[in-house]
Protein backbone atom coordinates (compact mmCIF):
# COMPACT_ATOMS: atom_id res chain seq x y z
CA UNK A 1 0.00 0.00 0.00
CA UNK A 2 2.46 2.08 1.16
CA UNK A 3 5.17 1.54 -1.86
CA UNK A 4 4.26 4.18 -4.57
CA UNK A 5 4.04 6.68 -1.81
CA UNK A 6 8.04 5.80 -0.91
CA UNK A 7 8.99 5.81 -4.53
CA UNK A 8 7.66 8.85 -5.01
CA UNK A 9 9.24 10.23 -1.89
CA UNK A 10 12.76 9.01 -3.21
CA UNK A 11 12.54 9.65 -6.82
CA UNK A 12 14.50 13.01 -7.34
CA UNK A 13 12.28 14.29 -10.40
CA UNK A 14 8.80 14.21 -8.19
CA UNK A 15 9.59 16.62 -5.49
CA UNK A 16 6.19 17.06 -3.60
CA UNK A 17 5.67 14.43 -1.41
CA UNK A 18 9.58 15.24 -0.08
CA UNK A 19 8.33 18.76 0.11
CA UNK A 20 5.43 17.88 1.80
CA UNK A 21 6.70 15.53 4.37
CA UNK A 22 9.67 17.99 5.09
CA UNK A 23 7.18 20.87 5.57
CA UNK A 24 5.22 18.87 7.69
CA UNK A 25 8.34 18.22 10.26
CA UNK A 26 9.51 21.96 9.96
CA UNK A 27 5.57 22.76 11.05
CA UNK A 28 5.95 20.63 13.44
CA UNK A 29 7.95 22.57 15.72
CA UNK A 30 6.41 25.59 16.19
CA UNK A 31 3.03 23.84 16.26
CA UNK A 32 4.39 21.48 19.09
CA UNK A 33 5.83 24.70 21.06
CA UNK A 34 3.21 27.36 20.27
CA UNK A 35 0.84 24.41 21.01
CA UNK A 36 1.87 23.83 24.50
CA UNK A 37 1.28 27.30 25.48
CA UNK A 38 -2.02 27.48 23.63
CA UNK A 39 -3.19 24.33 26.11
CA UNK A 40 -1.49 25.54 29.10
CA UNK A 41 -3.03 29.18 29.33
CA UNK A 42 -6.35 27.56 28.10
CA UNK A 43 -6.86 30.31 24.93
CA UNK A 44 -7.65 27.42 22.46
CA UNK A 45 -10.56 29.42 21.65
CA UNK A 46 -8.53 32.18 20.72
CA UNK A 47 -6.09 30.43 18.65
CA UNK A 48 -9.48 28.93 16.75
CA UNK A 49 -10.60 32.60 16.23
CA UNK A 50 -7.62 33.31 14.55
CA UNK A 51 -7.32 30.99 12.35
CA UNK A 52 -10.91 31.50 11.07
CA UNK A 53 -10.48 35.15 11.07
CA UNK A 54 -7.44 34.58 8.35
CA UNK A 55 -9.71 33.77 5.65
CA UNK A 56 -10.68 37.81 5.88
CA UNK A 57 -7.37 38.20 5.12
CA UNK A 58 -7.06 35.75 2.58
CA UNK A 59 -9.86 36.75 0.95
CA UNK A 60 -9.28 40.34 0.68
CA UNK A 61 -5.60 40.18 -0.48
CA UNK A 62 -6.77 37.66 -3.51
CA UNK A 63 -9.70 40.66 -4.08
CA UNK A 64 -7.24 43.77 -4.25
CA UNK A 65 -4.43 42.13 -5.89
CA UNK A 66 -7.34 41.04 -8.82
CA UNK A 67 -7.97 44.80 -9.13
CA UNK A 68 -4.85 46.34 -8.46
CA UNK A 69 -2.01 43.82 -9.83
CA UNK A 70 0.43 44.41 -6.83
CA UNK A 71 1.94 40.83 -6.83
CA UNK A 72 3.33 41.13 -3.50
CA UNK A 73 -0.02 41.08 -2.07
CA UNK A 74 -0.32 37.09 -1.75
CA UNK A 75 -2.56 35.47 0.46
CA UNK A 76 0.32 34.53 2.86
CA UNK A 77 0.53 38.16 3.12
CA UNK A 78 -3.01 39.11 3.81
CA UNK A 79 -3.12 36.04 6.45
CA UNK A 80 0.16 36.96 8.40
CA UNK A 81 -1.24 40.37 8.57
CA UNK A 82 -4.70 39.50 9.59
CA UNK A 83 -3.71 36.69 11.85
CA UNK A 84 -1.54 39.50 13.60
CA UNK A 85 -3.92 42.03 13.95
CA UNK A 86 -6.64 39.85 15.20
CA UNK A 87 -4.35 38.73 17.56
CA UNK A 88 -3.76 42.09 19.11
CA UNK A 89 -7.26 42.82 18.84
CA UNK A 90 -8.28 39.82 21.04
CA UNK A 91 -5.02 40.14 23.03
CA UNK A 92 -6.55 43.44 23.79
CA UNK A 93 -9.92 43.01 24.42
CA UNK A 94 -9.07 40.02 26.85
CA UNK A 95 -6.70 42.84 28.98
CA UNK A 96 -9.15 45.39 29.06
CA UNK A 97 -13.20 43.50 28.74
CA UNK A 98 -12.70 40.62 30.00
CA UNK A 99 -16.46 40.38 30.81
CA UNK A 100 -17.34 40.67 27.03
CA UNK A 101 -14.29 38.51 25.96
CA UNK A 102 -15.83 35.23 24.46
CA UNK A 103 -18.68 37.61 22.95
CA UNK A 104 -15.41 39.99 21.02
CA UNK A 105 -13.74 36.92 19.87
CA UNK A 106 -16.71 35.61 18.60
CA UNK A 107 -17.36 38.09 16.58
CA UNK A 108 -13.84 38.73 14.99
CA UNK A 109 -13.98 34.89 14.22
CA UNK A 110 -17.54 35.12 12.09
CA UNK A 111 -16.73 38.77 10.32
CA UNK A 112 -13.57 37.29 9.20
CA UNK A 113 -14.94 34.34 8.02
CA UNK A 114 -17.61 35.97 6.24
CA UNK A 115 -15.59 38.57 4.78
CA UNK A 116 -13.01 36.10 3.49
CA UNK A 117 -15.70 34.36 1.83
CA UNK A 118 -17.49 37.48 0.26
CA UNK A 119 -14.33 38.98 -0.77
CA UNK A 120 -13.44 35.81 -2.86
CA UNK A 121 -16.80 35.57 -4.26
CA UNK A 122 -15.77 39.19 -5.77
CA UNK A 123 -12.85 38.35 -7.07
CA UNK A 124 -13.04 37.69 -10.71
CA UNK A 125 -12.09 34.19 -11.70
CA UNK A 126 -12.82 30.87 -9.88
CA UNK A 127 -11.13 30.87 -6.28
CA UNK A 128 -12.09 27.38 -4.46
CA UNK A 129 -12.52 28.64 -0.84
CA UNK A 130 -12.20 24.78 0.24
CA UNK A 131 -8.22 25.26 -0.85
CA UNK A 132 -8.03 27.69 2.39
CA UNK A 133 -10.38 25.88 4.44
CA UNK A 134 -8.77 22.28 4.68
CA UNK A 135 -5.20 23.14 2.95
CA UNK A 136 -2.95 20.62 1.16
CA UNK A 137 -0.05 20.14 2.28
CA UNK A 138 1.02 18.53 -1.63
CA UNK A 139 0.87 22.36 -3.08
CA UNK A 140 3.74 23.78 -0.71
CA UNK A 141 6.33 25.45 -2.89
CA UNK A 142 10.49 25.33 -1.83
CA UNK A 143 9.37 29.60 -0.68
CA UNK A 144 6.87 27.87 1.83
CA UNK A 145 9.35 25.36 3.27
CA UNK A 146 11.58 28.29 3.59
CA UNK A 147 9.05 30.67 5.72
CA UNK A 148 8.41 27.28 8.09
CA UNK A 149 11.79 26.93 8.79
CA UNK A 150 12.22 30.65 9.62
CA UNK A 151 9.28 31.08 11.46
CA UNK A 152 10.15 27.59 13.10
CA UNK A 153 13.62 28.85 14.33
CA UNK A 154 11.94 31.84 15.52
CA UNK A 155 9.70 30.73 17.49
CA UNK A 156 12.39 28.12 18.80
CA UNK A 157 14.79 31.11 19.88
CA UNK A 158 12.26 33.44 21.39
CA UNK A 159 11.37 30.01 23.43
CA UNK A 160 14.83 29.73 24.96
CA UNK A 161 15.27 33.06 25.87
CA UNK A 162 12.21 33.62 27.17
CA UNK A 163 11.75 30.45 28.98
CA UNK A 164 11.12 31.50 32.33
CA UNK A 165 9.16 34.19 31.70
CA UNK A 166 6.79 32.88 29.36
CA UNK A 167 6.17 30.06 31.79
CA UNK A 168 5.65 32.47 34.81
CA UNK A 169 3.23 34.19 32.73
CA UNK A 170 1.37 31.10 31.85
CA UNK A 171 1.36 29.74 35.32
CA UNK A 172 1.07 32.52 38.08
CA UNK A 173 0.76 36.02 36.04
CA UNK A 174 -0.06 37.69 39.25
CA UNK A 175 3.63 36.42 40.67
CA UNK A 176 5.04 37.32 37.48
CA UNK A 177 4.00 40.77 37.50
CA UNK A 178 5.02 40.98 41.23
CA UNK A 179 8.12 39.99 40.16
CA UNK A 180 8.44 42.55 37.53
CA UNK A 181 8.03 40.79 34.47
CA UNK A 182 5.86 42.52 31.96
CA UNK A 183 3.41 40.47 31.58
CA UNK A 184 1.32 42.32 29.01
CA UNK A 185 4.43 42.41 26.23
CA UNK A 186 4.93 38.49 27.08
CA UNK A 187 1.08 37.70 26.22
CA UNK A 188 1.28 39.64 23.08
CA UNK A 189 4.65 37.71 22.07
CA UNK A 190 2.65 34.94 22.77
CA UNK A 191 -0.40 35.73 20.78
CA UNK A 192 1.83 36.78 17.77
CA UNK A 193 3.72 33.57 17.58
CA UNK A 194 0.10 31.49 18.06
CA UNK A 195 -1.11 34.55 14.70
CA UNK A 196 2.26 33.02 12.97
CA UNK A 197 1.53 29.57 14.18
CA UNK A 198 -2.09 29.35 13.08
CA UNK A 199 -0.83 31.10 9.69
CA UNK A 200 1.33 28.22 8.94
CA UNK A 201 -1.28 25.58 10.61
CA UNK A 202 -3.63 26.71 7.19
CA UNK A 203 -1.37 26.06 4.57
CA UNK A 204 -0.49 22.08 5.85
CA UNK A 205 -4.38 21.84 7.40
CA UNK A 206 -6.59 24.50 6.76
CA UNK A 207 -8.69 27.06 8.56
CA UNK A 208 -11.06 24.21 9.64
CA UNK A 209 -8.71 21.87 10.79
CA UNK A 210 -5.22 24.02 12.21
CA UNK A 211 -6.79 23.77 16.10
CA UNK A 212 -6.96 20.56 16.07
CA UNK A 213 -3.32 20.06 14.92
CA UNK A 214 -2.16 23.18 17.63
CA UNK A 215 -3.87 21.64 20.62
CA UNK A 216 -4.12 18.15 20.72
CA UNK A 217 -0.36 16.81 20.35
CA UNK A 218 0.34 18.57 23.04
CA UNK A 219 -2.75 18.15 24.91
CA UNK A 220 -1.42 13.88 24.68
CA UNK A 221 2.00 15.04 25.32
CA UNK A 222 0.45 16.84 28.69
CA UNK A 223 -0.16 13.61 29.80
CA UNK A 224 3.52 12.29 29.98
CA UNK A 225 4.87 15.48 31.44
CA UNK A 226 6.27 16.69 34.52
CA UNK A 227 7.74 20.20 33.45
CA UNK A 228 6.77 22.34 30.35
CA UNK A 229 9.98 21.84 28.28
CA UNK A 230 8.83 17.82 28.00
CA UNK A 231 5.60 18.74 26.95
CA UNK A 232 7.25 20.83 24.11
CA UNK A 233 9.55 18.34 23.00
CA UNK A 234 6.70 15.34 22.96
CA UNK A 235 4.61 17.80 21.48
CA UNK A 236 6.89 18.07 18.51
CA UNK A 237 7.72 14.33 17.97
CA UNK A 238 4.10 14.03 17.65
CA UNK A 239 3.09 16.47 15.49
CA UNK A 240 6.20 15.19 13.48
CA UNK A 241 4.24 11.36 13.23
CA UNK A 242 1.36 12.48 13.23
CA UNK A 243 1.58 15.05 9.99
CA UNK A 244 3.96 11.96 8.49
CA UNK A 245 1.82 9.52 9.35
CA UNK A 246 -1.67 11.63 8.02
CA UNK A 247 0.62 11.75 4.61
CA UNK A 248 1.81 8.60 4.04
CA UNK A 249 -1.69 7.09 4.86
CA UNK A 250 -3.50 9.70 2.21
CA UNK A 251 -1.27 9.68 -0.31
CA UNK A 252 -1.86 5.63 -2.00
CA UNK A 253 -5.46 6.57 -1.31
CA UNK A 254 -5.99 10.17 -2.66
CA UNK A 255 -7.71 11.09 0.70
CA UNK A 256 -7.78 14.55 1.75
CA UNK A 257 -4.30 14.83 3.72
CA UNK A 258 -5.14 17.23 5.99
CA UNK A 259 -8.68 15.56 7.22
CA UNK A 260 -6.71 12.12 7.23
CA UNK A 261 -3.82 13.88 9.51
CA UNK A 262 -6.35 15.90 11.68
CA UNK A 263 -8.46 12.03 11.82
CA UNK A 264 -6.02 10.05 13.11
CA UNK A 265 -4.58 13.13 15.32
CA UNK A 266 -7.96 12.93 17.57
CA UNK A 267 -8.38 9.36 18.09
CA UNK A 268 -5.11 9.52 19.28
CA UNK A 269 -5.85 11.76 21.81
CA UNK A 270 -9.01 10.14 21.93
CA UNK A 271 -7.26 7.19 22.66
CA UNK A 272 -4.99 8.51 25.27
CA UNK A 273 -6.99 10.36 27.20
CA UNK A 274 -9.03 7.17 27.75
CA UNK A 275 -5.98 5.12 28.59
CA UNK A 276 -5.28 7.88 31.04
CA UNK A 277 -8.39 7.81 32.43
CA UNK A 278 -8.59 4.03 33.11
CA UNK A 279 -5.49 4.54 34.53
CA UNK A 280 -6.35 7.07 37.20
CA UNK A 281 -9.47 5.06 38.10
CA UNK A 282 -7.22 2.29 38.76
CA UNK A 283 -4.71 3.55 40.74
CA UNK A 284 -7.38 5.75 42.89
CA UNK A 285 -9.08 2.12 43.89
CA UNK A 286 -5.42 1.09 44.98
CA UNK B 1 29.95 63.05 61.81
CA UNK B 2 26.04 63.54 61.28
CA UNK B 3 24.42 60.05 61.29
CA UNK B 4 21.43 59.46 58.49
CA UNK B 5 17.99 58.76 59.95
CA UNK B 6 17.19 54.90 58.93
CA UNK B 7 14.98 53.98 56.59
CA UNK B 8 11.70 52.53 57.67
CA UNK B 9 10.70 49.26 56.38
CA UNK B 10 7.20 50.40 55.79
CA UNK B 11 6.24 53.92 55.35
CA UNK B 12 2.74 54.90 54.91
CA UNK B 13 2.06 58.62 54.57
CA UNK B 14 -1.39 59.91 54.35
CA UNK B 15 -2.67 57.23 51.57
CA UNK B 16 -5.85 57.37 50.20
CA UNK B 17 -6.85 54.44 47.52
CA UNK B 18 -10.41 53.40 46.19
CA UNK B 19 -11.66 51.34 43.29
CA UNK B 20 -14.44 53.33 42.54
CA UNK B 21 -15.97 56.23 44.47
CA UNK B 22 -15.92 55.54 48.49
CA UNK B 23 -12.54 54.67 49.46
CA UNK B 24 -11.53 51.57 51.18
CA UNK B 25 -8.58 53.07 52.48
CA UNK B 26 -8.77 56.97 53.48
CA UNK B 27 -6.33 58.94 54.43
CA UNK B 28 -3.99 56.20 56.31
CA UNK B 29 -0.47 57.15 57.91
CA UNK B 30 2.10 54.41 59.77
CA UNK B 31 5.26 53.44 60.40
CA UNK B 32 7.26 49.84 60.33
CA UNK B 33 10.45 49.84 61.46
CA UNK B 34 13.47 47.37 59.98
CA UNK B 35 13.24 44.42 62.09
CA UNK B 36 10.03 44.67 63.69
CA UNK B 37 7.53 42.02 62.55
CA UNK B 38 4.04 43.00 62.07
CA UNK B 39 0.50 41.68 60.83
CA UNK B 40 -2.26 43.41 59.58
CA UNK B 41 -5.34 42.87 60.71
CA UNK B 42 -9.26 43.63 60.01
CA UNK B 43 -12.37 42.54 59.23
CA UNK B 44 -13.49 41.15 55.13
CA UNK B 45 -13.59 44.46 52.87
CA UNK B 46 -11.51 46.24 55.06
CA UNK B 47 -8.46 46.78 52.81
CA UNK B 48 -6.09 44.74 54.37
CA UNK B 49 -5.85 42.82 50.56
CA UNK B 50 -5.84 46.83 49.28
CA UNK B 51 -3.18 47.40 51.83
CA UNK B 52 -0.70 44.34 50.48
CA UNK B 53 -1.40 44.99 46.45
CA UNK B 54 -0.18 48.90 47.43
CA UNK B 55 2.73 47.44 48.98
CA UNK B 56 3.74 45.35 46.11
CA UNK B 57 3.26 47.80 43.71
CA UNK B 58 -0.03 46.52 42.24
CA UNK B 59 -2.31 49.44 43.22
CA UNK B 60 -1.35 52.66 43.32
CA UNK B 61 -2.97 55.06 45.93
CA UNK B 62 -5.07 57.96 44.44
CA UNK B 63 -3.27 60.21 46.90
CA UNK B 64 -0.59 60.10 49.80
CA UNK B 65 2.95 58.27 49.35
CA UNK B 66 4.14 55.01 50.19
CA UNK B 67 7.72 53.73 50.52
CA UNK B 68 9.39 50.11 51.43
CA UNK B 69 12.83 50.74 52.46
CA UNK B 70 12.79 54.33 51.47
CA UNK B 71 12.18 53.09 47.82
CA UNK B 72 8.63 53.45 46.10
CA UNK B 73 6.50 50.24 46.01
CA UNK B 74 7.12 49.36 42.29
CA UNK B 75 11.04 49.60 42.76
CA UNK B 76 10.95 47.57 45.89
CA UNK B 77 9.03 44.59 45.13
CA UNK B 78 11.90 42.45 44.72
CA UNK B 79 13.01 42.95 48.20
CA UNK B 80 9.68 41.48 49.26
CA UNK B 81 9.05 37.42 49.37
CA UNK B 82 5.40 37.47 48.78
CA UNK B 83 3.24 34.78 49.97
CA UNK B 84 -0.31 34.32 48.52
CA UNK B 85 -3.57 33.22 50.53
CA UNK B 86 -5.01 31.71 47.67
CA UNK B 87 -2.79 29.67 44.97
CA UNK B 88 -5.06 28.84 42.51
CA UNK B 89 -3.62 26.86 39.90
CA UNK B 90 -4.36 24.42 37.19
CA UNK B 91 -3.60 21.31 38.18
CA UNK B 92 -3.11 19.63 34.92
CA UNK B 93 0.22 21.89 34.04
CA UNK B 94 3.21 19.98 34.28
CA UNK B 95 5.46 22.16 36.34
CA UNK B 96 7.56 20.55 39.12
CA UNK B 97 7.87 21.80 42.64
CA UNK B 98 11.59 22.71 41.34
CA UNK B 99 10.77 25.03 38.79
CA UNK B 100 8.03 26.47 41.12
CA UNK B 101 10.37 27.39 43.50
CA UNK B 102 12.69 28.81 40.92
CA UNK B 103 9.96 31.33 39.69
CA UNK B 104 11.14 33.12 42.97
CA UNK B 105 14.41 34.08 41.59
CA UNK B 106 12.62 35.94 38.08
CA UNK B 107 13.84 39.45 38.44
CA UNK B 108 16.97 39.02 40.48
CA UNK B 109 18.61 36.57 37.06
CA UNK B 110 19.28 37.56 33.46
CA UNK B 111 17.88 36.29 30.48
CA UNK B 112 17.80 32.83 29.16
CA UNK B 113 18.23 29.79 31.82
CA UNK B 114 18.53 29.72 35.36
CA UNK B 115 22.21 30.04 36.82
CA UNK B 116 23.60 27.92 39.18
CA UNK B 117 23.36 30.65 41.48
CA UNK B 118 19.22 30.79 41.33
CA UNK B 119 19.43 26.99 41.54
CA UNK B 120 21.73 27.20 45.02
CA UNK B 121 18.94 29.88 45.82
CA UNK B 122 15.96 27.70 45.30
CA UNK B 123 17.48 24.82 46.97
CA UNK B 124 18.34 26.45 50.09
CA UNK B 125 14.76 28.19 50.16
CA UNK B 126 13.35 24.62 49.89
CA UNK B 127 15.63 22.94 52.39
CA UNK B 128 14.71 25.55 55.15
CA UNK B 129 10.88 24.65 54.57
CA UNK B 130 11.52 20.98 54.20
CA UNK B 131 10.55 20.44 51.04
CA UNK B 132 13.94 19.67 49.39
CA UNK B 133 12.58 16.06 48.84
CA UNK B 134 9.52 17.22 47.24
CA UNK B 135 11.82 18.86 44.48
CA UNK B 136 10.67 16.64 41.29
CA UNK B 137 6.99 15.79 42.08
CA UNK B 138 4.32 17.91 40.31
CA UNK B 139 2.66 20.89 41.97
CA UNK B 140 -0.71 18.91 41.83
CA UNK B 141 1.04 15.59 43.38
CA UNK B 142 1.44 17.65 46.94
CA UNK B 143 -1.09 18.19 50.07
CA UNK B 144 -2.13 21.48 51.14
CA UNK B 145 0.46 22.02 54.38
CA UNK B 146 3.01 20.83 51.38
CA UNK B 147 1.81 23.45 48.89
CA UNK B 148 1.88 25.97 51.55
CA UNK B 149 6.04 25.56 52.40
CA UNK B 150 6.63 25.56 48.98
CA UNK B 151 4.76 28.93 48.40
CA UNK B 152 7.25 29.95 51.27
CA UNK B 153 10.25 28.74 49.74
CA UNK B 154 9.53 30.34 46.32
CA UNK B 155 9.27 33.84 47.89
CA UNK B 156 12.26 32.90 50.47
CA UNK B 157 14.48 31.99 46.91
CA UNK B 158 14.40 35.50 45.80
CA UNK B 159 16.43 36.68 48.91
CA UNK B 160 13.82 39.06 50.34
CA UNK B 161 14.27 41.85 52.84
CA UNK B 162 10.05 41.25 53.99
CA UNK B 163 8.51 38.56 54.01
CA UNK B 164 4.82 39.15 52.92
CA UNK B 165 2.41 36.65 54.04
CA UNK B 166 -1.31 36.76 53.94
CA UNK B 167 -2.80 34.46 56.04
CA UNK B 168 -0.12 32.08 56.51
CA UNK B 169 -2.08 29.40 58.90
CA UNK B 170 -5.34 29.35 56.78
CA UNK B 171 -4.30 25.73 54.94
CA UNK B 172 -2.22 24.41 58.32
CA UNK B 173 -3.54 22.31 60.37
CA UNK B 174 -3.29 22.30 64.53
CA UNK B 175 -0.19 19.81 64.63
CA UNK B 176 1.80 21.80 61.62
CA UNK B 177 0.95 25.15 63.26
CA UNK B 178 3.20 24.78 66.21
CA UNK B 179 5.72 23.94 63.83
CA UNK B 180 5.08 26.76 61.41
CA UNK B 181 5.92 29.31 64.01
CA UNK B 182 9.08 27.65 65.32
CA UNK B 183 9.77 28.25 61.27
CA UNK B 184 8.66 31.97 61.32
CA UNK B 185 10.49 32.98 64.30
CA UNK B 186 13.75 31.59 62.66
CA UNK B 187 13.25 33.04 59.19
CA UNK B 188 12.55 36.69 61.96
CA UNK B 189 16.09 36.10 62.83
CA UNK B 190 16.69 37.06 58.77
CA UNK B 191 14.12 38.97 58.04
CA UNK B 192 11.12 41.43 58.89
CA UNK B 193 8.28 39.28 58.21
CA UNK B 194 4.57 41.31 57.84
CA UNK B 195 1.61 38.75 57.57
CA UNK B 196 -2.07 39.21 57.08
CA UNK B 197 -4.26 37.36 59.86
CA UNK B 198 -7.61 36.90 61.16
CA UNK B 199 -5.66 34.62 63.97
CA UNK B 200 -5.45 36.33 66.77
CA UNK B 201 -2.99 33.89 68.47
CA UNK B 202 -0.89 34.30 65.58
CA UNK B 203 -0.86 37.80 66.42
CA UNK B 204 -0.22 37.64 69.90
CA UNK B 205 2.86 34.67 69.54
CA UNK B 206 4.75 36.11 66.64
CA UNK B 207 4.50 39.76 66.27
CA UNK B 208 5.68 43.27 67.83
CA UNK B 209 3.48 45.79 66.05
CA UNK B 210 -0.56 45.39 64.99
CA UNK B 211 -1.77 47.07 62.35
CA UNK B 212 -5.65 47.52 62.66
CA UNK B 213 -7.35 47.80 59.17
CA UNK B 214 -11.09 48.64 58.52
CA UNK B 215 -10.91 51.50 55.97
CA UNK B 216 -8.87 53.80 58.54
CA UNK B 217 -5.44 52.30 60.78
CA UNK B 218 -4.53 51.86 64.27
CA UNK B 219 -1.02 50.90 64.78
CA UNK B 220 -0.75 49.51 68.43
CA UNK B 221 1.64 47.35 70.05
CA UNK B 222 0.90 43.67 70.83
CA UNK B 223 0.78 44.20 74.19
CA UNK B 224 -1.81 47.37 74.17
CA UNK B 225 -4.48 44.83 72.30
CA UNK B 226 -7.61 45.11 74.01
CA UNK B 227 -10.95 43.04 74.06
CA UNK B 228 -12.06 46.66 73.37
CA UNK B 229 -9.54 47.36 70.56
CA UNK B 230 -10.79 44.53 68.73
CA UNK B 231 -14.70 45.15 69.33
CA UNK B 232 -13.83 48.21 67.71
CA UNK B 233 -12.16 47.19 64.71
CA UNK B 234 -14.61 44.50 63.90
CA UNK B 235 -18.09 46.85 64.51
CA UNK B 236 -19.55 43.98 67.13
CA UNK B 237 -19.33 42.08 70.28
CA UNK B 238 -16.80 38.98 69.59
CA UNK B 239 -16.67 35.82 71.34
CA UNK B 240 -13.00 34.68 72.21
CA UNK B 241 -12.96 30.38 71.40
CA UNK B 242 -9.84 28.99 73.49
CA UNK B 243 -7.81 26.58 71.13
CA UNK B 244 -6.79 24.23 74.20
CA UNK B 245 -4.99 22.22 70.98
CA UNK B 246 -2.35 25.03 70.40
CA UNK B 247 0.34 25.60 72.96
CA UNK B 248 -0.63 28.38 75.38
CA UNK B 249 -3.93 28.33 74.72
CA UNK B 250 -3.92 30.76 72.06
CA UNK B 251 -7.33 32.41 71.25
CA UNK B 252 -9.32 33.64 67.59
CA UNK B 253 -11.78 35.62 67.10
CA UNK B 254 -14.56 34.60 66.01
Amino acid sequence: MFTEFFQDLADPDFPLVRHALIAGFLAAVPFGIVGTYVVSMRISYIAAAIAHAVLGGIGASLFIQSRTGWSWLNPMAGAVATALFSAFLIGWVSRHAKQREDTVISAIWAIGMSSGLLFIAKTPGYIDPMTFLFGDILILSPRDLWMTAILGSGVVMTCIVFYKELLAVCYDREFAEIRGIRINVFYYLLLGMVALTVVLLVSVVGIVLAIALLTLPAAIAEFFSRKIWQMMVGSVILCCFLTSTGLALSYPTDLPTGAVTILLTGCLYLFVSLFHAVKLRGSTRL
Amino acid sequence: MVSLPEEALICFEKVTFAYGKDPVLEDISFEIQVGDSACIIGPNGGGKTTMIKLILGQLIPQSGTIRIMGKAPKYSALQVGYVPQHFQFDPSFPMTVLDFVLMGRLGRTGWGRYTRLDRESAEKAMYEMDVQNLATFRMSNISGGQRQRVLIARALAGDPEILLMDEPTSHVDAAMETRFRELLSRLHLQMSILTVSHDHGFVSSMVKRVICVNRTVVLHDTESLTNEAFQKLYGGELRWVNHDHCPGGDAHVH
